[in-house]
């Protein structure tokens, strides 16, 4: 509790800073309040993307400049605005205070707490709106953002700076895995989850897994619901950006999820509706690829000179039936560096998470695998390709060659080591012993239904009786042959006291 | 919208708003059109005219003369508000000027709540 002395010393000191100089404002008068966008007269002054304050100390930013007339998208309550009000400008652009003691906290879009906390003030401001960094500020993506997910790391790595889409049907795990991602970035990354039109109960649920595994110490969730207004779901994700880029400018690896994009586009092409825009395909206005352009652009990797930060971006898009040709899901695949496709059909199967692995693809990511993953992913995502084929003939043949027979089982081992419990992310080593579990044939002799028992044991196995090995395959370099022959030797040891 | 600004505009001679030319015009506007004429009217006038609103009337003639050469061209209309408590308040369309007690007062408290 401060002291009356110390309080009036604060005043003080804030009437010393106090802007003595005469107030000048731009006004306007309320034309019209259509579903949330208000044409307002006057504000002649006024610049695109200002806010402006109502009578009713409601906000509004400009998103329309016409010759007599500006609009305006309100960031609250439509209801209490009504014809004839005054506007005033602010000459102030979007923005949102951040400080470091934004992790750990739910805000809207506004920053504004959702979480019964105090405001973030004497932060610094971030504007929504910025321009990407520059080519020259860049350097090219050249380290791994772990995701704790064996299918992901090993076949479509994702590096630090990379924007790599989360695409699929809806309740295939899209989510699911961006939490595991968080949940893995523990001590490395920085995380700002951005929830745009999701149900409450979802937003509290993923919150609450987030808490639970301590991951919420280090993310900030951005949230804009489901019955927010349309402004604040378009506002959301680059409210998400710009708090990633303050820590970023620290030199800080940053990782943002936009939980989805497919929701924002909507929001998007509500207010390009409301505000009479021209409407193109599936009605979405004419910007909708440079509304997620500009967005997914302020991914970046900066270089030494520029602090070396980065921010690395998952957006989420749902499809309607698997279908990857639809509008805003090619739209976005074009923009970001790869995709992670989820089937339903997989999913259903028991295959989780359900990775489409031939239509999954990490343009950039290959460069940032660590040399011992990169080592044995290729050989197994060769396997798994291989399998693809020879199981769709295999169905017509019943009697098949020995050959055909033993990649067909090797396929199939893949696709189960592949498979990972939800909130279970691994670490480089326990991946790295996984992935050559099945590719160096170690488990061509378990029992397919014992498979995932083998490796969840031998995990524990290793921890336990060969720690210094496990450290020496965490550090990421190309294993040697000695450490292949050492483990091959702990594999027999363990098949030994394996027990079924 | 576009052709009834032109209308607007063309009511004019000599910078005056033109009653015969008004009556000419509005013969040919349908309910809402006449709505939109006399907004855009009404946006033109308030164009020409700068409102200085005093907290006392009791004003100078010499300060009003030094007001006037600030706005060349408007007409300056003189309003009375006791709220001001001191100084002036000037509105030139969508420009508000505002050199009072009152706006100071909740500039100060505005502050001091931030």
């Amino acid at each position: 509790m401060k002291s009356a002395e110390h309080i009036l010393k604060d005043l003080e000191n804030k009437l010393n800073n106090f802007d003595n100089k005469p107030s000048i404002s731009n006004i306007g008068i309320v034309e019209k309040n259509t579903d949330g966008v208000i044409t307002v007269s006057g504000l002649t002054q006024a610049q695109m993307g200002e806010i402006v304050e109502f009578e009713e100390k409601e906000k509004g930013v400009i998103l329309n400049l016409d010759e007599d007339s500006v609009s305006i998208i309100l960031l609250g309550k439509s209801d209490r605005i009504k014809e004839g009000d005054s506007v005033k400008s602010t000459g102030k652009l979007l923005n949102i205070n951040v400080s470091e003691k934004i992790l750990g906290r739910i805000v809207d879009p506004l920053g504004n707490p959702l979480d019964d906390k105090p405001k973030i003030i004497n932060g610094k401001d971030m504007p929504l709106e910025k321009v990407a960094a520059g080519v020259v500020e860049r350097e090219p993506v050249n380290t791994p953002l772990k995701t704790g997910i064996k299918a992901i790391d090993a076949m479509i790595p994702i590096g630090r700076g990379q924007r790599e889409l989360i695409i699929g049907d809806r309740g295939t795990g899209k989510t699911a895995v961006a939490i595991d991602t968080i949940i893995n970035q523990k001590g490395n990354v920085l995380c700002i989850y951005v929830a745009i039109g999701q149900k409450r109960s979802t937003t509290a649920q993923v919150i609450e897994k987030l808490r639970e595994t301590k991951a919420l110490d280090y993310t900030t969730v951005v949230n804009a619901s489901a019955s927010d207004p349309a402004s604040l779901l378009y506002l959301a994700p680059y409210a998400g950006v710009a708090i990633a880029e303050y820590f970023m400018q620290k030199g800080k690896d940053v990782l943002v999820i936009y939980d989805d994009l497919t929701k924002h586009a909507w929001a998007y092409r509500q207010i390009s509706l409301v505000l009479r825009r021209p409407a193109g395909r599936e009605a979405y206005p004419g910007d909708i690829f440079y509304l997620h352009s500009r967005l997914l652009e302020r991914a970046v990797k900066m270089n030494k000179d520029n602090g070396g930060g980065s921010i690395t971006a998952l957006p989420i898009i749902e499809t309607q039936a698997n279908d990857l040709s639809a509008y805003i899901p090619t739209n976005v695949i074009s923009i970001t560096d790869g995709q992670i496709f989820f089937l339903t059909d997989l999913f259903y199967s028991g295959v989780r998470p359900a990775i489409d692995a031939g239509n999954s693809v990490s343009r950039v990511g290959g460069a940032a695998q660590t040399p011992a993953i990169k080592s044995i992913a290729g050989k197994m995502r060769l396997e798994l390709a291989q399998y693809n084929n020879l199981a769709a003939f295999a169905q017509f043949g019943s009697e098949l060659d020995e050959a055909t027979a033993k990649q067909l089982e090797r396929g199939k081992r893949t696709i189960e080591i592949l498979k990972q419990p939800q909130y279970q992310p691994l670490s480089d080593a326990f991946e790295f012993l996984s992935i050559w579990l099945v590719t160096s044939g170690s488990i061509d002799d378990i029992e397919f239904s014992q498979i995932s028992n083998f490796e969840n044991e031998y995990h524990q196995f290793m921890k336990r009786k060969y720690e210094k090995l496990l450290n020496a395959l965490s550090k990421g370099g190309k294993p040697d042959e000695k450490t292949l022959s050492d483990l091959e030797k702990t594999v027999s040891e363990f098949k030994k006291i394996f027990k079924v | 919208m576009k052709k009834i600004k032109n209308l607007a505009l063309a009511s004019y001679k000599n910078g005056n708003l033109d009653s015969l030319l008004v009556s000419k015009f509005i013969k040919q506007l349908s309910r809402k059109d006449l709505k939109i004429y006399i907004k855009i009217l009404k946006s033109i006038e308030s164009k020409k005219n700068v409102v200085l609103t005093v907290a006392d009337t009791n004003i100078s003639g010499e300060f009003l003369k030094k007001t006037k050469n600030l706005f060349p061209g408007k007409e300056i209309i003189v309003k009375e508000d006791k709220s001001l408590i001191a100084g002036l308040k000037i509105v030139d369309f969508d420009m508000v000027y505002e050199f009072n007690l009152k706006n100071k007062i909740e500039k100060i408290s505005e502050f001091i709540n931030n």
